[in-house]
C-alpha cells in the first residue's frame, strides 16, 4: 500500500470521528495510477500516465441523503465537500429507508484479499510485449493487413470505507490487460476482431503471441461471412457472450431494481429462474479473483452465498437501502464480487457437436435487452452449425426471444470457463431462439 | 466565469509565462504538437422517485493534462495537483514519447477569434436547490395526476458546469465556459399483467430557467405517459427483411451510427473505416445530404471551441450522395494533410482528445412525411430508439426501437415492440428512397460512446424511407 495512501487513511479517520454525531457520514475513498501503451505496426503509439483519486462524501441528516465529491484532497476542499453533502441533505425530503450501513461492518485497514500484485515494469518492456502481441498477429496471415495495435494496460488501485458506525477497512489491488486488434481483409470486404487477457497478477497474462495468435484466428475466420434465412433455432453463445447474459441476469435481480418494479425477475423470489441443473454462486474471496474484494461498497462484510439453487432463484442482490424498501437484510450486495455459474450436467467442452441445424453467435451488438420486460433483440454475428459441425460465418441477423425464456432454455453449460470476466461462465447452448436474417 | 483564469491560475501562482514554460518543457525539435488543457468541472443531479425528492449530489472534477505528439506517436500524462512544479514534471513524462530536446520558448497568444454559442454562467447557481426540489416534485404530481396505472415514476434534474482551458505549442491559448441542463423522465405504466416503461428528457447548453420555465418539462413527461401507452398495446414483432421509414428527430441516431463514426477522421487515417479512400465517390443515395455541426447556439454538441481551441464549424460530410470529408482533430488533420474541423474532442482532461461528432443530421428533402407513409405497402414506422452501435470496419450498425408500428397499405397500425434494425451502413444509406421536409433535431439527450469516452451530442433528420432493411423480432 503506498504511502500517501496511508496518510489519507489516518487523515479522513481523523476526520470523520471529530463531525457532528447528529448526522450520519461516509467517506469513500478510491486512487488509482498506472501505465497504459499502445504499439500499432510495430512502433509505439500512445503511453499514457494514469493518477486519479477521489473522495466522495454522503451524509445523512434525519433520513435524508446528500452526496459530494471530489478530487482534491486539500484539508478545505475536504471541509467544502462535507459542507455540500450537509447542504444538498438539508433541501431534499425525508426518505424512512435511508441510512448507512450499521451490521457486519469491516473493522480492518490493508486487508489482503489476494487480488494486489504490483510490478516495476520499464516502459521499454511494456512496449515490448504489445510489439512481439501484435506482430504474431500480422504474421499470422496475409489478409491480415491492418491493425489498430496491441494495447498493454496496468494500474495499482486503492480502496477505504469509513463510516459513523464504525465502518473502517481498505484493500488494494492490481490489474494487467494485454489486448490486440486487426483487421483482416479479402474481396474489398474488411473484417476485425480481438482478444485480449486481464488479469490480477503480471504472471497471469500468458503470452503476448499467443494473444496476438487467438486474434489474428477470429478475424480470419470471419472472412466470407454470408447473410441467413429467418429461422428458429438453437444457439450457442460464446463464454464471453454468456458472461453479458449473466450479467442481465445479475441486475434484473439487483435490490435497487426490484423495489423500483423495474425488472422482469421482480416476481421470482424463490421461483424457477433457470432450468433444474443451474446453479448460480457468488464468492468474493478467490485468490486473484478480477471481482474479489472483502467488503461492499458501503462497508458490510462480503461472504460466499448461493444465488440460484437447482434453477430456484434465493435471493436478490441487496444493499442496505434497498433492503430497507423491501423489509430484507444488506446482503452484503452494494456491487457484486465473483459469480461462478454451474451445471450439473457434464459440462462439454465442445457444445457444437450436440446441434444439428443452429447457429454459434461470438458478436452481439446493440442494447437490445429490455429489463423491465425481459425483451430481448439483438443484432449479431456467428457460425451456421450443420451435423454438429462449424459449416461457414454468417452475419447480419438478429437474434430474439424473451430474457425469461432463454434462462429457462439454457440446455447445456460448456466447460471453456472464459477467465476475461469476474462472472465466470462457459458456452451457453439456448433452444429455439428467433433468427432475424433476409 | 472561467474558473480556471479566476481561480486556478491565481491559488497556484500560475500566470502566462509559466504555461509558456509548460508548453516548452512538453514540446521540442521532434515534436509536432504539445498541448495542456486545463479543467474544472461541477456537477450536479437531483432524481424524484416514489414522490419523494431523495437524492442529490455535486461532483467537482479538476485536474490538468499533457500530450506531446510526434508524427504518429503520443505521449500523455495528466494530475489533479496545479502547482507548477507537478505540470512540469508531467510535461517532461509526456515529451519522454521521444527522445528529445526540450523547446527553447514558446509564445502564447490569446485566439478570441470565434464566436460565443452559451452562456458562461454556471447553471447550477441559476436557480435555488430548494426551486429545483419543488420543480421535481411539480412534474411528479402532474404525472400522477394524469395517469391512474403509473407504477412508478422517476425524474431527474442535472446540470455542470465546465470552465476549460487549452494551450498550445502553436502559440495560442483559449479559455471557454461549458454549461448544460439535462431533464429526464421515466414512467412505468401497468394495465392487466402488463407493464412497460415510457421515458423522454431534453437539455442543452444554457441555464436552468430555459428549460424549467416553460412547458417543455410538461410536455416531456407527456410524451413519457404516451410512449408507455403505446407499448402496453404492443404485439411482438415478425423477425426478417422489409421497408422501413425512420420518424424525424432522434431516430437520426441512425446517422450517428451509421455514418458518423466511419467519417471520423482517426479512423480514416488509419484506413479502418468502411469509408476510408471514398472522398469523392457516391456512398449514398442523391437524396442524403448530412452535415455535422458544432455552432448551432445552445444546442447540446453544440461547443463554440473543441478541446483542442479550434472553432467549431458546420462541416457537409456527405452531398446529394457524395463523401466529400472527414472530421478531424489537429493530430489526424497534420497527418492527412487536410484543415482540423473543430471535431477534436475529450471527455475530460485525463483523455486523450480524438475526433468526434457535435450536432450530426440530415437535411430535409422535397417529400412529405404522409406521403412517405402511404407509399409502403408493408412494413415498419420507426419513430423512437434506445440506442445503437456500429463496427466501423465491417459498417454493419444495429439499433433498439423504443417506439414503432406496423404500416399496411399505406396506413399505420398496430405498435411492435422489441423490434431491433441491422444492416450495414454504406449499404442502407444507398437503399433510402425518400425524404420528407420535416427536418427535427432531437430534444438534447444524445450522448456518444468511443473508446471507453463519453461526450454529449445531437442527432437530427427529417423522416425518410428505407427500402429493404433487416428486422429483428421473435416472430418468424
Amino acid at each position: 500500500m503506498p504511502n500517501n495512501f496511508k496518510e489519507t487513511t489516518k487523515n479522513l479517520k481523523e476526520i470523520i470521528d471529530n463531525l457532528d454525531k447528529k448526522r450520519e457520514y461516509e467517506f469513500h475513498f478510491h486512487s488509482a495510477d498506472g501505465a497504459d501503451v499502445t504499439s500499432r505496426f510495430g512502433d509505439v503509439e500512445n503511453i499514457q500516465y494514469h493518477n486519479d483519486e477521489a473522495l466522495t462524501v454522503t451524509c445523512i441528516d434525519g433520513k435524508r441523503k446528500g452526496v459530494a465529491s471530489t478530487n482534491n484532497l486539500s484539508d478545505e476542499s475536504i471541509e467544502l465537500t462535507i459542507e455540500k453533502s450537509k447542504t444538498i441533505a438539508s433541501f431534499l425530503e425525508t426518505d424512512k429507508h435511508q441510512g448507512l450501513a450499521k451490521e457486519n461492518l469491516i473493522n480492518e485497514f490493508d486487508i489482503d484479499c489476494g487480488i494486489n500484485f504490483p510490478k516495476e515494469l520499464s516502459t521499454e518492456e511494456l512496449v515490448n510485449m504489445t510489439i512481439e502481441c501484435e506482430k504474431s498477429a500480422l504474421d499470422y496471415d496475409k489478409r491480415i493487413n491492418n491493425s489498430e495495435g496491441s494495447e498493454y494496460a496496468y494500474s495499482q488501485s486503492n480502496n477505504l470505507i469509513l463510516n459513523s458506525h464504525g465502518a473502517a477497512g481498505s484493500y488494494s489491488s492490481t490489474s494487467y490487460t494485454l489486448s490486440c486488434v486487426v483487421i483482416a481483409e479479402e474481396e474489398g470486404l474488411k473484417e476485425r476482431d480481438y482478444a485480449f487477457s486481464t488479469r490480477r497478477s503480471f504472471n497471469q497474462i500468458g503470452d503476448p503471441k499467443a494473444i496476438g495468435h487467438e486474434s489474428a484466428k477470429k478475424v480470419i475466420s470471419r472472412l466470407g461471412a454470408k447473410s441467413i434465412s429467418t429461422r428458429k433455432c438453437p444457439i450457442i453463445l460464446t463464454p464471453e457472450l454468456s458472461v453479458g447474459l449473466f450479467s442481465s441476469f445479475l441486475s434484473a435481480i439487483n435490490g435497487n431494481n426490484i423495489y423500483k418494479k423495474n425488472s422482469f425477475l421482480r416476481d421470482f423470489i424463490n421461483k424457477k429462474v433457470f432450468s433444474d441443473h443451474i446453479s448460480i454462486s457468488e464468492q468474493p474471496n478467490l485468490k486473484e479473483g478480477l471481482g474479489s474484494r472483502p467488503f461492499d461498497s458501503e462497508g458490510v462484510i462480503t461472504s460466499d452465498k448461493l444465488i440460484v439453487e437447482d434453477g430456484v432463484l434465493n435471493t436478490y442482490l441487496l444493499d442496505t437501502y434497498s433492503a430497507s424498501q423491501l423489509s430484507l437484510k444488506s446482503t452484503g450486495n452494494s456491487g457484486y464480487s465473483n459469480i461462478l455459474i454451474n451445471s450439473t450436467k457434464p459440462m462439454m467442452s465442445n457444445l457444437v457437436e450436440s446441434i444439428d441445424n443452429g447457429i454459434m453467435v461470438t458478436e452481439l451488438m446493440g442494447s437490445g435487452a429490455n429489463m423491465l420486460t425481459g425483451d430481448y433483440s439483438r443484432g449479431a454475428f456467428g457460425y451456421l452449425i450443420e451435423n454438429g459441425k462449424i459449416s461457414y460465418p454468417v452475419t447480419n441477423f438478429t437474434i430474439a426471444s424473451n430474457m425469461i425464456e432463454m434462462f429457462k432454455n439454457i440446455e447445456e453449460i460448456g466447460n471453456d470457463y472464459y477467465l476475461n470476466s469476474k462472472i465466470k461462465c462457459g458456452s451457453l447452448m439456448i433452444n429455439d431462439m428467433t433468427v432475424g436474417g433476409n | 466565469m472561467n474558473i480556471i483564469k479566476e481561480c486556478i491560475f491565481p491559488d497556484n501562482n500560475l500566470d502566462f509565462e509559466k504555461i509558456s514554460n509548460v508548453i516548452a518543457e512538453s514540446s521540442g525539435p521532434s515534436i509536432d504538437l504539445s498541448d495542456l488543457y486545463m479543467q474544472y468541472t461541477t456537477v450536479e443531479s437531483w432524481t424524484c422517485e416514489d414522490g419523494i425528492v431523495k437524492s442529490g449530489s455535486q461532483d467537482i472534477d479538476s485536474g490538468y493534462g499533457i500530450r506531446s505528439i510526434s508524427n504518429e506517436k503520443t505521449g500523455f500524462a495528466y494530475g489533479n495537483n496545479f502547482s507548477f512544479s507537478e505540470i512540469i514534471k508531467s510535461a517532461q513524462l509526456s515529451r519522454s514519447i521521444v527522445a528529445s530536446n526540450k523547446s527553447k520558448s514558446i509564445n502564447l497568444k490569446e485566439n478570441s477569434n470565434y464566436k460565443k454559442l452559451y452562456i458562461s454562467e454556471s447553471p447550477l447557481t441559476s436557480v435555488t436547490d430548494e426551486d429545483k426540489v419543488n420543480f421535481l416534485r411539480g412534474i411528479d404530481s402532474y404525472i400522477k395526476g394524469k395517469d391512474k396505472r403509473v407504477q412508478q415514476v422517476i425524474i431527474n434534474l442535472s446540470s455542470s458546469f465546465d470552465s476549460i482551458f487549452v494551450a498550445n505549442s502553436y502559440g495560442t491559448y483559449s479559455f471557454d465556459d461549458r454549461p448544460l441542463v439535462r431533464f429526464n423522465v421515466m414512467v412505468i405504466l401497468k394495465s392487466g399483467d402488463r407493464v412497460e416503461r415510457g421515458s423522454a428528457g431534453g437539455g442543452g447548453r444554457y441555464s436552468y430557467p430555459t428549460l424549467i420555465n416553460t412547458r417543455k418539462p410538461f410536455e416531456l413527461a407527456d410524451e413519457a405517459i404516451r410512449i408507455a401507452d403505446v407499448n402496453l398495446n404492443s404485439k411482438p414483432c415478425k423477425a426478417g427483411n422489409t421497408t422501413v421509414v425512420l420518424g424525424s428527430g432522434w431516430p437520426g441516431v441512425l446517422l450517428h451510427e451509421a455514418v458518423g463514426h466511419g467519417l471520423e477522421g482517426d479512423f480514416n487515417r488509419k484506413k479502418t473505416s468502411n469509408f476510408s479512400d471514398l472522398i469523392g465517390q457516391k456512398v449514398a443515395s442523391e437524396l442524403c445530404t448530412i452535415i455535422d455541426d458544432g455552432t448551432i447556439e445552445d444546442r447540446r454538441g453544440s461547443l463554440s471551441i473543441d478541446d483542442e481551441g479550434t472553432p467549431t464549424a458546420k462541416n457537409v460530410l456527405i452531398e446529394n450522395g457524395i463523401l466529400k470529408g472527414y472530421m478531424q482533430d489537429l493530430m489526424n488533420a497534420k497527418l492527412m494533410d487536410v484543415k482540423p474541423t473543430g471535431n477534436g474532442r475529450r471527455e475530460s482532461y485525463a483523455h486523450l482528445p480524438m475526433p468526434r461528432m457535435t450536432n450530426t443530421y440530415m437535411l430535409g428533402g422535397t417529400s412529405n412525411a404522409e406521403e412517405i407513409i402511404n407509399s409502403v405497402d408493408d412494413g415498419i414506422y420507426a419513430v423512437n430508439f434506445s440506442g445503437g452501435q456500429v463496427d466501423i470496419t465491417s459498417g454493419q450498425f444495429v439499433f433498439t426501437a423504443s417506439e414503432a408500428y406496423r404500416i399496411e397499405s399505406g396506413k399505420i397500425k398496430n405498435a411492435i415492440k422489441g423490434m431491433t434494425l441491422i444492416g450495414n451502413g454504406p449499404d442502407v444509406l444507398k437503399k433510402v428512397s425518400m425524404v420528407a421536409n420535416d427536418m427535427k433535431l432531437d430534444d438534447g439527450v444524445g450522448t456518444c460512446g468511443k473508446e471507453g469516452q463519453s461526450v454529449p451530442v445531437g442527432v437530427g433528420q427529417p423522416t425518410l424511407k428505407i427500402d429493404d432493411i433487416t428486422v429483428g423480432g421473435t416472430e418468424v
